[in-house]
């Protein structure tokens, strides 16, 4: 039972983790909390559905698989850069509650926008699909993990196999940003700015081009929760953004936010605190999205730096 | 030109995958017939309109005597009389406006005044009209004696939300109140003792003073007009004061408000108060006009569209929040057949577009000449 | 009599310490002038007086109470006044109703009084209203009553912060860098200004890289460099002391 929750957990708080990342680095850099990200990650799984979906069969797991990724994160990226340029570039001077008014403009607009094209009911994956996926991972997982063909058995712990791909995938791409981060040029940059955004453009920074980046790179890691959660659950509603969003920032400044590693490590603790909550307090199920909150409202009263510290204090 | 050309077709390509080859076209589009609209000076003709309006005004005071007065009251007198002229249909409509543009004022008093961003503004109208509900159904206590109380728990809310969250930065604030319009939709849903949960609470009585009972849309239309009036009063007063003066500079820059001796946190938590008692009594007269209630009215779209109100309208302005109130209610009634489901679509298009062109609104607060 | 004590006071940032273990006295009545080299700890020094940052060590006394404790607002509302490096002016507000917010501390009328508006509260609106006009033409921006802060011209809004700040009627006003981005003519108007400020009482402690203006006025001069002080006296003896001119002056001559 503990098992199966805290596996559970890791799952939620991947993805959790994989949102906080977009807006601990817009807000690193830019001071916004960007509310339209929980809208990208989204886009991200409507993406993939709509690939899928539009395809019909005609490919194989393996070749399917990738090319959603590549097809989700290509659009979610041009997406956030698309906002970035039209929404809030003209506000970077702005007062800042322009810029948030902004932002939630942004996220309306998106919701809706889905919701019209798409529809207002869910979307769903055929369920042949999911099952394909499904069975696909678990025939690879059982070389090395006890199944029955559909499920993993982990120290008691019934396990989809997407799951441990959700985990897998987000350790993967938290890795690769990492390794962006501190090793490539314009991730030096980034850093650089978010340190001191008017100084880096003294010394030659690309302020816009880093500005730009960042929110790709922020929508490319959402479109992937994206894609993996639709991938799980094999349905998506224009509203999902909405909720995860509000837990993925919560997961941000539970880390401090500002701070990568932060909202990695935030996202973690939000999902295992929520699924445990849920899953041991008896009749606690309903409430789960209460936790979330409640723990946001009491990290803002006791330690509002977050766990890790904010990386950047008030600027004078 | 090759400009827009390009972006036109670069939003027709990311909107493939959504809307298709053909509808990416109209959206497009959209955008193309929009870029141009920047060359013509159109959000600036209203601002224009409303100072020669104000010039108009001001002369028509030197030429007549007591002119202001005349015109005030024979504006007043128009929205007296107007809705003996209309249906039932339109009526009610009214009341709907009058009920948003007190929600309007007071979501000014917290984003106009003190610059707090409020994103769960709506459940502090959820907590004043469950109060009433609950009172009224169970202990049958008439509304007039229950407006105070929901602004009260609407205020103790406010306090108990705000103690925290207000000695932080400003983003924070927007977004633990989102969080917490959410856990009160959810509360409300889910704690079915108290609530019954999503099937909400039915019988609400109506109000009523000796025996006359309000029942038709005229009657609350009378009754909501006297609110409104009550808030602009309060309004108006808190604006012209000290108080209002150390709201702005809080809002403008909270370190040179310190300097002069105002204590931000607690203002801050009175503007925040005074705003949440506002959407408590505009709550329990919604809980009286509706004679039910139920979660469902308190979604975060009910709290974006009051948001968007304010900002169309213009931040610290009232006749900003009445107009937008109105705007945003009657527009897309009339236009019921041809928006459709697309009405929040335009109101993200609305804010966006009113931060980046015009983000004082449309009708401006202008300070007063001291 | 001393009007402002600090103790021992330091302020570090991480491991920089901007302050360290200051002793300064102020007298009441004098124009005190602080100088130091680019980032020696003279705003940081302002702040932690006015309250903007916690000390990290030591106490500040102000007319013998101690303030270390104290938040910002309270502060200001004991009667220290400040103005800022960069203008913080509140720019949507009008000229007049600047400096009427600079009263604040100096009036009380709360939610009921701006309510209900009785005879008091609006007798306080009234006065409150003369006042700061009264100190628009002090600073000779009488004129300009009614435009919005935003749109005056520079050395205006910085004569605006100095009547917001004297209109809570302060005993010890703090100025910093008050002639920065000042021609010549006006820095002369301004030394006027802080002349006439002192006439009515008031003790200055001023921040400025203008020397000619601190050795004019000052009857008291400190030099602070690396968050320490390293001179102390009259314009005379500081301009001559051999370790202001090293770390300071010197390097003006060289």
């Amino acid at each position: 039972m503990l098992a199966q929750q805290i596996i559970n957990g890791l799952t939620v708080g991947s993805v959790y983790a994989l949102i906080a990342l977009g807006y601990t680095m817009v807000y690193g850099i830019l001071q916004l909390i960007n509310f339209a990200h929980g809208e990208i990650y989204m886009l991200g799984a409507y993406l993939a559905i709509i690939f899928v979906v539009s395809l019909k069969f005609s490919l194989p797991i393996a070749g399917l698989l990738p090319l959603v990724f590549l097809f989700a994160m290509f659009f979610t990226g041009c997406y956030g850069f698309t906002i970035e340029k039209f929404a809030y570039k003209p506000l970077r001077n702005a007062p800042r509650l322009s810029a948030l008014i902004t932002a939630v403009g942004v996220s309306i607009f998106l919701q809706n926008y889905v919701m019209l094209t798409q529809g207002a009911k869910d979307k769903v994956f055929s369920h042949l699909i999911s099952e394909q996926i499904n069975a696909y991972f678990s025939n690879f997982f059982s070389k090395f993990i006890p199944s029955d063909g559909s499920r993993l058995y982990i120290c008691g712990a019934q396990i989809y196999s997407l799951q441990l791909v959700i985990i897998i995938t987000s350790i993967i791409l938290m890795v690769l940003l990492n390794l962006f981060v501190t090793h490539t040029k314009i991730g030096k940059a980034m850093r650089a700015t978010a340190q001191d955004l008017k100084m880096a453009h003294l010394v030659g920074i690309k302020v816009d081009t880093v500005i730009s980046t960042t929110f790709i790179i922020g929508s490319i890691l959402g479109a992937a929760a994206g894609v993996m959660v639709a991938m799980y659950y094999g349905r998506v509603w224009y509203y999902i953004g909405y909720l995860a969003g509000v837990k993925a920032f919560t997961a941000a400044v539970l880390g401090g936010i500002g701070n990568i590693y932060g909202a990695m490590f935030g996202g973690l603790i939000l999902g295992l605190t929520e699924s445990l909550a849920a899953g041991l307090i008896p009749g606690a199920s309903e409430w789960k999205d209460v936790f979330a909150f409640i723990i946001l409202i009491l990290i803002l009263i006791f330690r509002p730096q977050g766990i890790f510290g904010e990386r950047i204090g008030e600027k004078f | 030109m090759l400009n827009s050309l390009f972006w036109t077709f670069w939003l027709w390509v990311i909107a493939l995958p959504f809307a298709g080859p053909i509808k990416s076209i109209y959206i497009a589009s959209v955008f193309f017939i929009l870029s141009f609209l920047r060359f013509i000076k159109f959000p600036a003709t209203i601002s224009s309109f409303k100072d020669n309006w104000d010039e108009f005004l001001s002369k028509a005071n030197e030429k007549i005597p007591y002119g202001y007065l005349i015109v005030r009251i024979l504006f007043i007198l128009s929205i007296i009389i107007i809705p003996m002229f209309l249906d039932r249909r339109a009526n009610n409509i009214l009341v709907d406006c009058g009920i948003y543009a007190l929600l309007a004022l007071g979501l000014n008093i917290a984003v106009g005044f003190a610059g707090l961003l409020v994103l769960g503004y709506i459940a502090f109208y959820a907590i004043g009209a469950y109060s009433y509900a609950l009172l009224s159904v169970h202990f049958h206590i008439p509304f007039f004696v229950c407006v105070p109380i929901s602004a009260g728990m609407a205020i103790i809310f406010g306090i108990l939300l705000g103690l925290p969250v207000l000695r932080l930065r400003g983003d924070y604030l927007a977004i633990v109140t989102l969080g917490f319009g959410e856990i009160t939709r959810i509360v409300l849903n889910n704690w079915d003792g108290v609530t019954n949960g999503p099937n909400g609470i039915l019988g609400i009585a109506r109000p009523s003073i000796g025996s006359f009972v309000f029942h038709s849309p005229k009657n609350y239309y009378y009754l909501i007009l006297v609110f409104l009036f009550i808030a602009v009063f309060i309004f108006n007063r808190l604006n012209n004061s000290r108080l209002g003066r150390a709201w702005v500079a809080i809002k403008e820059d909270e370190r040179a408000a310190k300097a002069m001796g105002i204590n931000c946190m607690s203002l801050k938590l009175l503007a925040f108060a005074i705003s949440a008692a506002f959407a408590g009594v505009a709550g329990a007269f919604f809980g009286a006009k509706a004679t039910h209630v139920s979660p469902e009215s308190f979604t975060f779209f009910e709290s974006a569209l009051v948001l968007c109100m304010v900002v169309l309208g213009g931040m610290g302005s009232i006749p900003g929040a009445i107009l937008g109130a109105s705007c945003l209610i009657i527009i897309p009634e009339i236009f019921r057949d041809y928006f459709g489901n697309s009405r929040m679509l335009l109101f993200g298009i609305v804010m966006i577009a009113m931060m980046r062109f015009k983000p004082e609104g449309l009708l401006p607060y202008k300070r007063r000449n001291l | 009599m001393k009007i402002l004590e600090t103790k021992q006071v330091s302020k570090h940032f991480g491991g920089i310490k901007a302050i360290e273990k200051l002793d300064i006295s102020i007298n009441k009545g004098e124009i005190a002038g602080l100088i130091g080299p680019n980032g020696a700890g003279k705003t940081t020094f302002f702040n932690c007086i006015s309250g903007v940052y916690p000390l990290t060590h030591g106490k500040i006394l102000y007319k013998d109470k101690l303030i270390s404790n104290l938040r910002a607002d309270e502060i200001a509302t004991l009667g220290l006044a400040r103005t800022f490096q960069g203008i913080r002016l509140f720019t949507s507000l009008t000229v007049l109703e600047n400096v009427m917010v600079g009263r604040y501390s100096r009036t009380k009328c709360g939610l009921w009084g701006a309510l209900i508006k009785p005879k008091w509260a609006r007798e306080e609106e009234d006065s409150v209203k003369e006042k700061a006009g009264a100190y628009l033409e002090f600073v000779g921006l009488k004129d300009y009553r009614n435009e919005l802060a935003k749109n005056l011209p520079y050395g205006c809004q910085r004569k605006l912060e100095i009547a917001r700040a004297i209109a809570s009627e302060p005993e010890l006003l703090l100025l910093d860098e008050p002639a920065a981005g000042m021609n010549p003519s006006e820095v002369k108007e301004l030394i006027c200004l802080i002349k006439k400020i002192r006439d009515t009482g008031v003790t200055v402690l001023i921040i400025e890289h203008h020397m000619r203006m601190i050795m004019e006025i000052c009857e008291k001069i400190i030099a602070l460099n690396y968050g320490v002080k390293i001179s102390e006296g009259t314009p005379l003896e500081v301009s001559n002391d051999q370790k202001v001119i090293e770390a300071y002056l010197g390097r003006e001559n060289a």
